[in-house]
């Protein structure tokens, strides 16, 4: 057979095997096809090889032949190719749907922050809001710095208002009942103005269902010239509608703190029942939340601070029960048992 | 403090007042109502009526018919099944509508066949009794018609003050009352004086008096004679128990009604067991004992101020009368002792022995010095008064013969306080520019503070000698504050400079420290600080190990959490028991907490614990004042974090895939990245440093020699002994977070260079000896002699088993080679990793595979 027969049996037979790939419609038999014609080894390749065999008169002519062929095969090929992408995709689509109700755990890549830690978060945005500064300190301190400079003296019975817990063998040293301790670290370090928060860990011997031996306070002071009682009465006002919503009520009453003179308690109406009276707010439509009062001189005197200059107002109050109202916990204890499934309650984003 | 509302209205006018009114006005001046709780059990239509006719219920055996007269035009007619119902008996009358206690409500009705209308009743259908003995009898004096609430003085309520520790003078009615008068702007009605003048003296024949401490201020005795000792009148009894106590006998209840209503404790001894009728006030010699009034033998300290006869101790002074001199039923002759002692005293002693009294609890918060005779003199009165009460009723009782002497040693008077007012400080630090002095002369007047002096801006006041709380004119301040109202002071919010204080660093680190871990999965958990007297034990700590607790309670909350923990390891420990308990697998918890250290009575060990040599450092959390103090503990900021067994659960799509050193490592890894903290560098621990930790499986995290922490897997021992298998332990770490500010504050900040021409990767496959690193491998490809192309590489199998010999390894690394400006030519890549690899096999002498 010449040259040109064999080009033209070699076409007959591209045109039945892409026949055949058409009808499978398989992507990698493109490439296959292309291989068996004008792969090294293939059909049409074998043909070229061939015409360096042919005459020299011959030559062309085969040549031309065998080119015809081969620009056939490869503008096939190209079209097979274009056809190729599309078979994929279409297998693609074609496989089994899954059973998109199978269920995953996503619960175990799910980290969290302790209700208290989200607490004490919003709170410090809160103050920083209003220009305070956190300060911190130690948690075993002084007699000093928890009671005696803050006004509280031995032997009085305000120190019957939290039970303390001391370290043995020494007569100075104890667990800080109250985050207070805070006032006297910066004013003796600091000098005013100030607006310093303090959040932090605190410690009394007592512990029941409604007590644990350790929680958390958040201590706030401001020192400056001429910061009056109403000055306290603002803050705490923008602070709880800031914490609790802004459509709620606040209120001070007369109360006692060695620390600071005047002395209140403040509440927040209760969210409940909007001041009406339920059981959370005990029938009283109010929330108590802590201790404030304007600085008693005799701290600032203890500090070095002349208190015929300068006036302040502090107040503190417990985090950890107004965490529990924010995440309806109803119990206390639970705060601190570690147990893992309810911590998983409260992702990162939790305080929204 | 309970008070009676009926017993306060003694003092001031509040009738027209209601109930809410009230106990507003006491919160809103800051005695704060906790609970209100009526006497009465039952309503006011159960009224007092008397049977006019008892007669046989025709029907019924056990019945009678009664006609009861309850003050109306006609008698009712009721039938009734108590057997002591009979004509002429004045009876308690549930009129028709009435629900009793029980929840039985009162209808008309037919009981066999006769109409009833009403109810007589016994006390335990009034909820007033438990027995149930016939219908209640009451008194034939007590008035038809009305409630019977009022005649048993059932018709008070009970209200509960929270009396804050400063106001000593409210711990008693008349306290109250007068607070109230000048907030309501009331009269205030003291209570008239009968007895003619006491004969004050300083010795007399009927008591002596002697004060050897100069920690009793005052000491009065008053002599009454021809008493007996007889039950008290029912409103004595009642008012009494409202207030909580309980009634005793005549004497000993009017004690105690003086000291409710004035705020004065005062005792009364029996005259015949006072030795020489003589009172000597001394302190306690050292290991002597004493028998007080509850029959508990008490061990006395040295310094406990004693109130003794001629012979022996008979009372601790502000506490407890003695055993020895209590009135008793055959007394007919008492000495009342009403004194003043020194607060800090009787608190000293009072906590010391654990006996807090209601005399105490006075007395530590100090009572008025000045008002000994008129408590004695008010105690005289209502002892005659009762007396000739209870004779009226048909007693048989000789009035009592008071003084006419009292005894009263006082050597150092107390001087009143004389304390001024600014009328411009008070309105500008209480925002309140409607005050005057016409108003504070008025608020004052009603707490009785006398006004010695003022000019236009000045008030001089006069405290009275109860007001131990008033110091300065802060406190005079919060007096005009308190009775004016807090709510009449306007919101303000300070105007103040920008000026913000220095925040240390520390503070917000922590947070971002929590907010990081809980990112990477781990839940955080608060745990208390305090270790048992085992958990160093079950840690494997010996005594001079650094983590070795050095910090113990002197009071802890119990036995076993009585030391203040060094590391957060046992709590975690413990919530990974715990929750495997409760079927949780796979917990993955942290903490930021404090270690607590003393360095004090045990020196640090640097040589044998140079891993923990960064303990002794003073902690950021302390200012350089507080540095000063000596001995002050060191805390250490912790965080602490625990993974527990498996790190994958079996799911249908996965397998159960225990948990490994290196799962935890690429969490921690990850969260040192996200501070930027780069370079660290892992070495193994060694069980004399950490003891609680497997030692194959563990390693110190440090970055240029800095330690920053461990991680590793529990030792099984340890794990044992927090009742976890030692074949599935938790992996757990812990990092000291002032170090890791330190590091991450230092390293700069730098992003990778980022490239746009393509890597070309090359791997590696080396056979080495099982002893070598990865870090040794990697430092030593960082030093091979051409690495310019060479941008990253990293290990990405390790392998041993089959096919490879003993004591080696083979470990892939792939090479990544990139440059900044041009695509590679295969050609210097392959130039390049050639010169690595012969450089790696000379090094290790590996072999290539």
């Amino acid at each position: 057979m010449s040259i040109a027969e064999i080009s033209d049996k070699i076409k007959s037979d591209f045109i039945s095997d892409k026949a055949q790939v058409m009808a499978e419609a398989v992507p990698e038999a493109v490439e296959a096809l292309r291989l068996s014609y004008l792969g090294k080894k293939g059909k049409l390749t074998a043909v070229m090889e061939d015409l360096r065999n042919v005459s020299k008169e011959d030559r062309p002519a085969a040549g031309k032949a065998v080119n015809v062929v081969r620009q056939f095969i490869e503008s096939e090929i190209e079209a097979l190719k274009t056809q190729a992408k599309e078979w994929e995709i279409s297998a693609i689509l074609r496989q089994k749907p899954i059973d998109v109700t199978l269920p995953v755990s996503a619960d175990v890549n799910i980290g969290s922050l302790h209700p208290v830690t989200h607490m004490r978060h919003k709170l410090n945005q809160v103050f920083k809001q209003l220009g305070f500064t956190i300060y911190d300190g130690p948690e075993i301190d002084t007699d000093f710095f928890n009671f005696s400079a803050l006004n509280i003296p031995d032997h009085h019975p305000a120190r019957d208002m939290q039970d303390t817990f001391y370290l043995e063998g020494s007569k100075n040293l104890l667990l800080r009942t109250q985050t207070s301790n805070i006032q006297i670290h910066a004013m003796l370090n600091e000098k005013p103005p100030l607006r310093i928060i303090a959040p932090g860990r605190v410690f009394r011997c007592d512990s029941d269902m409604t007590h644990t031996p350790m929680f958390h306070q958040i201590e706030g002071f401001v020192v400056d010239e001429g910061i009056t009682f109403a000055h306290l009465k603002g803050t705490i006002d923008a602070f709880l509608k800031a914490i609790f919503g802004s459509t709620l009520a606040t209120r001070l009453r007369p109360s006692f703190f060695p620390f600071v003179e005047p002395g209140a308690e403040f509440d927040v109406q209760c969210g409940l029942c909007h001041g009406k009276g339920c059981r959370t707010c005990k029938n009283t439509g109010w929330i108590e939340i802590g201790g404030c009062g304007m600085i008693h001189p005799n701290v600032f005197e203890n500090v070095g601070y002349d208190s015929s200059q300068y006036s302040g107002f502090a107040f503190g109050f417990g985090i950890d029960r107004i965490a529990m109202n924010r995440f309806a916990l109803p119990d206390l204890r639970q705060l601190f048992e570690g147990d893992y499934k309810f911590l998983g309650n409260f992702p990162v984003n939790a305080e929204g | 403090m309970d008070i009676s509302l009926n017993w306060l209205k003694e003092y001031i006018d509040l009738t027209d007042l209601k109930l809410d009114s009230i106990t507003h006005a006491l919160t809103d001046i800051g005695l704060e109502v906790e609970a209100i709780k009526p006497s009465a059990t039952f309503g006011e239509s159960v009224i007092v009526g008397r049977i006019l006719e008892a007669s046989k219920h025709p029907n019924a055996d056990s019945l009678q018919l009664c006609k009861v007269d309850i003050g109306g035009q006609n008698a009712l007619s009721i039938v009734c099944g108590a057997p002591n119902a009979r004509s002429g008996l004045t009876v308690c009358v549930a009129t028709v509508g009435t629900e009793l206690p029980g929840g039985l409500k009162i209808k008309e009705a037919k009981i066999r066949g006769e109409a009833s209308f009403g109810m007589l009743c016994s006390a335990k259908e009034l909820g007033i009794a438990e027995s149930n003995e016939g219908i209640l009898e009451l008194s034939s004096h007590a008035k038809i018609g009305v409630p019977v609430l009022e005649v048993l003085g059932l018709n008070d309520i009970m209200v509960t003050l929270n009396v804050t520790p400063n106001r000593a003078d409210c711990l008693g009615h008349i306290g109250v009352a007068r607070d109230l008068s000048a907030r309501l702007n009331r009269p205030l009605k003291w209570p008239q004086q009968q007895l003619g003048p006491l004969k004050s003296t300083t010795s007399s024949t009927q008591a002596k008096v002697k004060i050897e401490s100069d920690r009793c201020g005052r000491f009065s005795v008053l002599p009454i004679k021809n008493i007996k000792v007889v039950p008290s009148p029912s409103w004595l009894k009642s008012r009494l128990e409202t207030c909580g106590m309980r009634s005793i006998n005549l004497i000993v209840d009017l004690t105690n009604y003086v000291m409710l209503e004035m705020n004065h404790p005062v005792h009364a001894y029996d005259d015949r067991h006072v030795a020489g009728k003589s009172f000597v006030i001394r302190e306690a010699r050292a290991e002597e004992t004493f028998k007080t009034l509850d029959r508990v033998e008490r061990k006395l300290n040295e310094g406990d101020l004693l109130i003794c006869d001629s012979e022996k101790p008979i009372g601790i002074a502000g506490i407890m009368g003695g055993e020895n001199s209590e009135v008793k039923s055959d007394t007919t002759s008492i000495l009342l002792e009403v004194a003043y002692f020194d607060p800090g005293s009787v608190r000293a002693t009072s906590k010391r022995l654990g006996m807090h009294t209601e005399a105490s609890h006075r007395f530590e918060r100090g009572i008025d010095p000045a008002g000994c005779q008129k408590v004695a003199a008010r105690f005289a009165d209502l002892l005659t008064t009762c007396v000739q009460e209870l004779k009226s009723e048909g007693q048989i009782l000789d009035l009592p013969i008071v003084g006419p002497e009292i005894i009263d040693i006082y050597p150092v008077p107390i001087q009143p306080r004389l304390i001024a007012l600014r009328i411009s400080e008070a309105k500008n630090f209480l925002a309140s520019p409607h005050l005057t002095q016409e108003l504070i002369k008025k608020y004052f007047k009603g707490l009785e503070f006398r006004l010695v002096d003022h000019n236009q801006d000045r008030m001089v006041f006069e405290i009275p000698s109860w007001r131990v709380d008033i110091e300065r004119e802060c406190d005079l301040i919060e007096e005009i504050g308190r009775l004016q109202g807090y709510d009449k002071v306007p919101l303000l919010l300070p105007k103040m400079s920008l000026a913000p204080t220095p925040q240390d660093e520390l503070v917000d680190f922590q947070e971002s420290a929590r907010v990081a871990a809980a990112s990477l999965g781990l839940r955080e958990t608060i745990s208390f600080p305090f270790w048992s007297n085992d958990d160093a034990s079950k840690l494997r700590l010996s005594a001079s190990h650094p983590l070795f607790p050095s910090i113990k309670l002197k009071n802890p909350i119990s036995e076993d959490s009585g030391l203040m923990q060094t590391s957060l390891i046992a709590a975690m420990l413990k919530a990974v028991t715990q929750n495997r308990r409760r079927g949780v697998k796979g917990a993955k918890l942290f903490e930021v907490g404090r270690g607590y250290f003393s360095f004090v009575d045990k020196k640090f060990d640097h040589k044998a614990f140079p891993n923990w040599s960064g303990l002794i450092r003073k902690g950021r959390h302390l200012t350089p004042r507080a540095k000063q103090d000596q001995d002050r503990p060191t805390e250490r900021h912790w965080l602490s974090g625990i993974i527990d067994q498996p790190f994958q659960q079996k799911t249908w799509f996965a397998k159960e895939e225990p948990l490994n050193f290196f799962h935890v490592k690429r969490t921690l890894e990850s969260w040192f990245r996200i501070f930027g903290i780069q370079n660290t560098q892992y070495s193994h621990t060694t069980l004399d440093q950490y003891p609680f930790l497997n030692p194959q499986t563990s390693a110190i995290i440090s970055v240029n020699g800095k330690t920053l922490g461990w991680l590793g897997e529990i030792h099984p021992e340890t794990a044992i002994q927090f009742d976890l298998e030692p074949k599935s332990v938790p992996i757990a770490f812990e990092i000291d977070l002032e170090v890791a500010l330190d590091i991450a504050s230092l390293q700069t900040k730098r992003s990778s260079e980022s490239f746009k021409f393509p890597p070309t990767t090359r791997d590696l496959a080396l056979l080495v000896s099982d002893s070598v690193t990865h870090d040794e491998i990697s430092s030593v490809i960082a030093k091979s002699p051409s690495h310019s192309l060479l941008k990253h590489w990293s290990i990405f199998d390790v392998y041993t088993g089959e096919g490879i010999p003993a004591g080696k390894k083979s470990v892939g690394w792939s090479f990544q080679f990139q440059s900044a400006d041009r695509t590679l030519t295969d050609v210097e890549v392959d130039q390049e990793f050639k010169i690595i690899t012969q450089f790696l096999s000379d090094q290790f002498k590996a072999e290539q595979r």
